[in-house]
């Protein structure tokens, strides 16, 4: 090293200079944005907590669905006329409330003490009282529309012949008879195996990213609303389980912040600082979803943050480009999947709404995929994202409510998590595995 | 167990007073290096930010058997490096030989600190990265070959043209400074 080395090092190794406030604020800021960040698995683990609680909140709480609400104290009902009158069963005259009806004395109903609400239960009668069984229970604050009837399911002990289709049941309501008219309906609906399913479904779209890279993405990017929408079949295995597939428009994405956007006065091409035109776009950029291939000539970007943009040097005129709103614009990339799922719906609950749990994998194949430079009231596509895979494989589960609006047609909402499991990008040890929140809305039809 | 060691504690801990405390004891010091390896203020702040928050994710895994502002500022560098690797590569370089920079008149005496940085700062940014690595780093032109994916001889020639240019414009704001006294 030499004297004049020596003298600049000597110089230079001494010097201090107080860095602008704002870097310390932008520090804080991002900090406070890991901390939050850290609270991910929290999060998921207590949406899966919050489902568990609403499916056994349906399944425990909502009223006259529990077996101690079915057997009650009533006064039992004169015959009505026209049925096969038999001796009441040892069995009914021991049980208040239970009452002997119909041709065949296999079946009672019973009404829920709650006022106004009047609960219709369905019994085997002819039994010892302990051994009597809830075959299910309805509310029914009205005559019960045949339809309806589908939510009355016949359960019965072991040994015991189900009461057979057909039969008339009888019903009470404050001493008014009423007769159930088909029992078949309480099962499903012969030949009704089949379903098809239109939904839309709006979600909140993300990504997880696995090792972290020298670029803070976690705290540069921010999560879109996307949405998802499309047809499925549904084939019923057995009297609770479902199998569905079919076909979805899904999609995804997420937002890019702190990039400034400047556009070229002509909007045509950039220019080298030599005065060129440059044919190809001399920027690129990294995010934790692939690179950016700008295919826009008209803009030009830098990062504001970090160093996740790279310019060609020279190729761009820097005194000749004008700075656009920065805080208004932001880039958004958007992938569209055509996603084939294949699904089991179990039902836990039949009751006025039907509750299943759901879950299943899909294969995503990737058909759309762009950058867009997105204002308030402006959206520019300006290229697209490369390094993503293809094909994915992703997890779903969920619940899923519906309720049956006609003997054919159930409304079905279904609020459900799904994560891709093989990640859509990998660079050196990062892999980014996209996830949604989303709420799918839908028409079954049944046939 | 001294100040900086309980600051290290509690940013370990990630206490938010420990991190401004250390911010407050290293951010002018470490302000000067990013000032150093950029030619933009705009793109000193952002490397002095990206350092801290490497530093402050990153500080449970420093082990006290080195020197703690040596390992801040190794990141800082190491941060000034990665976002002028991508340009270095476009720059075309002339073989420039080490013997034509001797000789020139050193006009360092004369001049601040400050004003010695800034004139480090308007070096293009290879010349300014190897200079910075070999004369306030030490390090050999092997090692900057190697860090900025260079040959040897391209790292010597940038040394030398460096020198050059810093000494021509040393030359001249001293020469400047003295006919205006």
């Amino acid at each position: 090293m030499d004297r004049f080395e020596k003298d600049i090092r000597e110089k230079l190794s001494h010097y201090e200079e107080e860095p602008p406030v704002h870097v310390w604020d932008a520090i804080e800021n991002r900090l406070d944005k890991k901390e939050y960040r850290g609270w991910f698995w929290l999060k998921i683990a207590a949406s899966l907590i919050l489902l568990v609680i609403t499916a056994a909140s349906l399944i425990w709480v909502l009223p006259g669905l529990k077996q101690s609400d079915v057997v009650v104290e009533l006064p039992a009902p004169e015959p009505l006329p026209g049925s096969t009158t038999e001796a009441p069963t040892p069995a009914a005259e021991t049980t208040p409330g239970v009452l002997p009806v119909s041709a065949d004395p296999i079946l009672a109903f019973a009404a829920d003490p709650i006022p106004d609400q009047p609960v219709w239960s369905a019994t085997r009668a002819g039994l010892p009282a302990a051994s009597l069984q809830s075959v299910e229970s309805h509310q029914a604050p009205r005559p019960i529309p045949a339809f309806d009837l589908a939510a009355l399911e016949v359960s019965m002990p072991a040994g015991l012949a189900a009461p057979s289709a057909g039969k008339d049941l009888l019903l009470s309501q404050e001493q008014t008879p009423m007769r159930l008219l088909a029992l078949e309906t309480s099962e499903e609906p012969a030949g009704q195996v089949w379903g098809l399913t239109a939904f839309l479904s709006p979600q909140q779209s993300y990504r997880l990213q696995t090792n972290a890279t020298s670029i803070p993405f976690e705290a540069l990017e921010n999560q879109i609303m996307g949405f998802s929408a499309g047809l499925h079949v549904s084939y019923r295995l057995g009297k609770r389980m479902e199998l569905r597939t079919g076909a979805a428009y899904n999609l995804i994405g997420q937002q890019i912040n702190d990039i400034a956007a400047f556009s070229h006065p002509s909007m045509t091409y950039l220019y080298s600082t030599k005065g060129e035109k440059i044919s190809s776009h001399p920027q690129s950029m990294s995010t934790s979803m692939g690179g950016i291939n700008f295919t826009d000539q008209s803009f030009y970007f830098a990062d504001i943050a970090s160093t996740r943009i790279f310019t060609l040097k020279g190729s761009y005129d820097e005194s000749n480009v004008n700075l656009l709103n920065k805080s208004a614009f932001g880039l958004v990339q958007h992938f569209g999947f055509l996603e084939v799922p294949v699904m089991v719906h179990y039902e836990l609950l039949r009751s006025i709404i039907n509750v299943s749990v759901k879950s299943g994998f899909s294969a995503n194949l990737l058909v759309n995929n762009h950058v867009y430079l997105q204002g308030s009231a402006y959206r520019n596509p300006i290229g697209e994202s490369t390094g993503i895979s293809r094909l994915s494989l992703s997890g779903t589960g969920g619940l899923a409510l519906s309720y049956p609006v006609s003997p054919r047609m159930d409304l079905s909402l279904e609020p459900t998590f799904s994560m891709f499991i093989t990640p859509i990008h990998t660079q050196n040890n990062m892999q980014t595995h996209p996830y949604n929140y989303a709420l799918f809305m839908g028409m079954k039809y049944n046939f | 167990m001294d100040k900086l060691d309980h600051i290290i504690l509690g940013c370990q801990k990630n206490q938010r007073q420990s991190q401004a405390e250390l911010y407050k004891m290293f951010s002018s010091r470490m302000y000067a290096v990013c000032l150093r390896y950029t030619s933009s203020r705009d793109d000193a702040q952002d490397v002095l930010q990206e350092g801290f928050v490497k530093i402050f994710e990153n500080i449970a895994n420093f082990k006290a058997q080195g020197s703690f502002e040596g390992w801040m500022k190794r990141i800082f560098v190491n941060l000034a490096l990665d976002k002028f690797r991508s340009r270095i590569s476009m720059l075309s370089l002339d073989e420039f030989t080490e013997e034509e920079a001797h000789n020139q008149p050193s006009a360092l005496d004369n001049m601040s600190e400050k004003e010695i940085l800034e004139v480090v700062r308007q070096l293009p940014d290879q010349y300014r990265l190897v200079f910075n690595l070999y004369v306030m780093e030490g390090h050999s032109h092997q090692e900057i070959a190697s860090m900025l994916g260079i040959s040897e001889s391209t790292s010597r020639s940038n040394l030398a043209r460096a020198k050059l240019i810093l000494k021509n414009k040393l030359q001249f704001n001293a020469s400047w400074i003295e006919k205006a006294i």
